[in-house]
């Protein structure tokens, strides 16, 4: 007997209308089993899950961008039209298709399926939020539906435990019966084509026929979903409410992650005292003191932080709150030539411009495209926080105002993130003035139901992003640091030296060529070696100064947190330079990178460069000048 | 209330000339005359994937700030937001002000 | 002592080896152009 290579698990994908629940029902299929990828070329992220179906099938599930039709008007879009026509490069052909509908909202998603039908392969339909349905008085014909449509279709709850069982054993039927008459040739002729006003005409009228067999309706659905979007869609209610819930969630940064801050800072104190007291002096014990605790440390201290801010952004995107803010911002950021889709990247931005301008590719028209993403690194990304956390505990005294609930750092914190808005708006403004003038790509968007964010899908979110995150620290940045720490320790100080030893390393020299450039607008020697590796990753600056400070420290007296040595050897002028330098700064290598290739051009990418180191530069300069002028040196 | 609070009951009407609480059945899709920058069609046939397409009953349930534009518009059993310039395309028959 | 700066060496050639490594296969991936992969952010490990 040889041995024979099992044949690769039958792969299924997974289709349907945004907000239907697909990446719900994913989770639920999949659990934790998921790996997030992109696709060779584009940079659409590219979901894919592992499951055992009841049979004993190992299945590959891959879950695609939502859409409302083949038709792709997105780069997003194209690539599920591209994955389910089997023309997407290095991508096998599904074996199946879950077409996920929302039940409670059947017709977009059903001509979807009349779509799908057009390519001649196996589909299923997944009808889910049944319970949501059955709540609302709807009755579901499920077995008239599938006669109608003359494919299998499953209802599915796929927020409820054993909730989606029912698909597994379809998949598993529909697998057999695939394996049975044998696949389909992968690049079979298809009998799609793109549908023009009448050919969608006649799936609409199939649809309404379909649905009046199968389907009874109350006369008023979703009506808890009218009566809130009543307040939260009203002219001045909703917009106050909007504000007030971003400043609460820039307010929750801060006080929500003081604890566990405290308590990494503790744990990192209470291992570096362990370190010192056990290892000798000597290059390692600085090594691990300096650079890995010191440089590390002052990073992964910022995780908290990070995942509050991604817990808000999670929580309004599954309950559907996104799109009533676009819907809210649409005419507001209509007056400086923005679309209200342009809100979505511009919100991811705080957490990271990367994705945020990944996410800017829903916005089909390229001029509202360009203008969105040159603004998106102004929006302060949670790399940021860091730097300002560090520079508003250092110098910011803890004092409450506006009668005691507000904390002054918060308060600042939220100027900072203000003054990046404000700049991002004028600049959009003027973009659109001159260079990228013309009519906005309209606002078509639909306005899902509301729905209790679910727990599970919003920890599985969050452990993902710190999974990466610690995994960042744990690779590159630890890295970064040992050579940082390196450069900031070599070659050693000379026989009979009066300064720290630092001022005559590699990192010294490199910072005392570039102090000129940077002392106009208040910066040390120090500060201009922390800003080269924050090219790579903005919250390595602080990772930098951490090093560079713990090995400048004298010695003897024991080290407080940098934050107090900060305060000590910075003037107040220099520490608002630096905010406001970092408000601008284009200290981000990735966000450069993802800019040329989703543009597709090196022109946007250096215009980018140059006039937000511009931008920078001009902030830091008036700041320090009136800084000083004010206070003094 | 709005500026074309006269309609005449059979008559063709633009969406977007329709205030809040307004109900109507659309009639017909014309997007001339209309400024955007997409290709000749497409307005039509984006419009028809969200189920604004001749037959479709609709309710105006919301409008924004400032001048109510953008709106949000109950069709069938999901809820579209359109700005008032592309509602322009959508020609109604308006069943109740 | 020897073995402490042996070992600090070590550490940093390897850190450094390890970013050169990355810089290289991320200039790869810029140039084929088919192996995809992310300009690198904080959201994922990736890139």
């Amino acid at each position: 007997m040889t041995h024979h290579k099992p044949p690769p698990p039958p792969r299924i994908a997974l289709v349907g209308n945004p907000n239907c629940g697909k990446t719900a029902l994913f989770n639920a299929m999949t659990g934790a089993r998921q790996k997030v990828a992109n696709y060779a070329g584009v940079t659409v992220e590219r979901k894919e899950g592992l499951f055992v179906s009841p049979a004993g099938t190992r299945v590959k599930v891959i879950d695609l961008p939502g859409t409302y039709s083949l038709r792709a008007r997105s780069p997003d879009e194209e690539v599920t039209r591209d994955v389910v026509l089997g023309r997407m490069e290095d991508e096998e052909v599904p074996e199946a298709i879950v077409c996920v509908a929302d039940a409670t909202n059947l017709r977009l998603n059903l001509r979807l399926v009349l779509e799908l039908k057009k390519l001649d392969r196996p589909i299923i339909l997944a009808l889910n939020m049944m319970d949501e349905a059955e709540k609302q008085g709807m009755t579901i014909d499920a077995a008239e539906l599938s006669a109608a449509l003359g494919i299998p279709v499953v209802p599915t709850v796929a927020i409820q435990t054993g909730g989606v069982q029912a698909l597994l054993d379809q998949i598993d039927r529909t697998i057999q019966v695939a394996e049975t008459e044998g696949f389909a040739p992968v690049h079979a002729q298809c009998g799609w084509s793109e549908p023009n006003a009448h050919d969608l005409r006649d799936y609409h009228r199939e649809v309404e026929r379909i649905i009046a067999l199968s389907v009874t309706s109350p006369t008023r659905p979703h009506l808890a979903t009218h009566r809130i979007d009543t307040v939260l869609l009203h002219p001045a209610a909703g917009l106050a409410i909007l504000l007030t819930l971003l400043f609460l969630m820039f307010q929750a940064v801060f006080t929500w992650a003081r604890l566990p801050m405290e308590l990494i800072d503790g744990g990192l104190t209470l291992v570096k005292g362990l370190v010192d007291a056990n290892m000798a002096d000597g290059p390692l014990r600085s090594l691990l003191t300096d650079g890995v605790i010191a440089g590390v440390g002052s990073v992964v201290i910022f995780l908290p932080q990070i995942l509050v801010l991604f817990l808000f952004i999670q929580i309004l995107e599954d309950s559907g709150y996104m799109a009533r803010a676009a819907f809210l911002l649409d005419r507001l950021m209509g007056g400086v030539g923005l679309h209200g889709r342009a809100f979505i990247p511009l919100l991811s931005s705080f957490a990271c411009a990367v994705p945020g301008i990944m996410a800017a590719r829903t916005i089909e028209n390229r001029a509202d495209r360009i203008a969105t993403i040159m603004i998106a690194p102004l929006m302060t990304c949670s790399a940021r926080l860091p730097v300002y956390t560090l520079i508003i505990a250092a110098f910011v005294p803890q004092r409450d105002v506006l009668g005691g609930w507000v904390g002054l750092p918060g308060l600042v914190m939220f100027a900072l993130y203000a003054a990046g808005i404000l700049s991002g708006l004028i600049v959009a403004f003027v973009l659109k003035r001159t260079i990228l003038h013309g009519a906005r790509e309209p606002l078509l968007m639909q306005l899902p139901a509301y729905r209790l964010p679910r727990p599970r899908n919003v920890a599985l979110g969050l452990f993902e992003r710190a999974k990466a995150f610690l995994t960042r620290a744990g690779t590159t940045i630890f890295a970064l640091m040992v050579v940082i720490w390196f450069l900031a320790s070599y070659p050693g100080a000379p026989e009979g030296a009066t300064e720290p030893a630092i001022h005559y390393s590699i990192a010294g020299m490199i910072g005392h060529f570039l102090e000129p450039v940077l002392a106009p607008i208040g910066f040390n020697w120090q500060i201009a070696v922390a800003l080269v590796p924050g090219m790579a990753a903005r919250e390595v600056a602080v990772g930098v100064l951490g090093t560079i400070y713990a090995l400048s420290d004298s010695g003897d007296s024991l080290r407080s947190s940098l934050g107090g040595l900060l305060a000590a050897s910075w003037s107040l002028p220099t520490a608002l330079s630096l905010l406001a330098w970092y408000v601008f700064a284009p200290q981000c290598i990735a966000t450069l990178g993802v800019v040329r290739r989703e543009l597709n051009s090196l022109v946007w990418p250096a215009v980018m460069f140059v006039f937000l180191t511009g931008l920078a530069y001009l902030a830091a300069f008036t700041t320090y000048r009136v800084a000083v002028a004010v206070l003094g040196g | 209330m709005h500026n074309h609070a006269r309609h005449k009951a059979g008559h063709g009407v633009k969406l977007g000339s329709l205030g809040k609480k307004a109900r109507a059945e659309i009639v017909g899709l014309d997007e001339t005359g209309i400024a955007t920058p997409l290709q000749a069609g497409e307005l039509e046939r984006r419009l028809i994937e969200m189920g604004l397409v001749e037959g479709a009953v609709i309710e105006v349930l919301h409008e924004g700030f400032p001048r109510r534009d953008p709106m949000a518009v109950r069709v069938s059993d999901h809820t579209v937001a359109l700005r008032r310039a592309e509602a322009n395309a959508v020609i109604v028959q308006v069943i109740e002000e | 002592m020897g073995h402490q700066h042996i070992l600090t060496a070590l550490i940093v050639a390897g850190s450094a080896g390890w970013i050169g490594f990355r810089v290289w296969r991320w200039a790869r991936k810029r140039r084929s152009k088919t192996a995809g992969g992310c300009g690198g952010c904080s959201k994922c490990g990736e890139g």
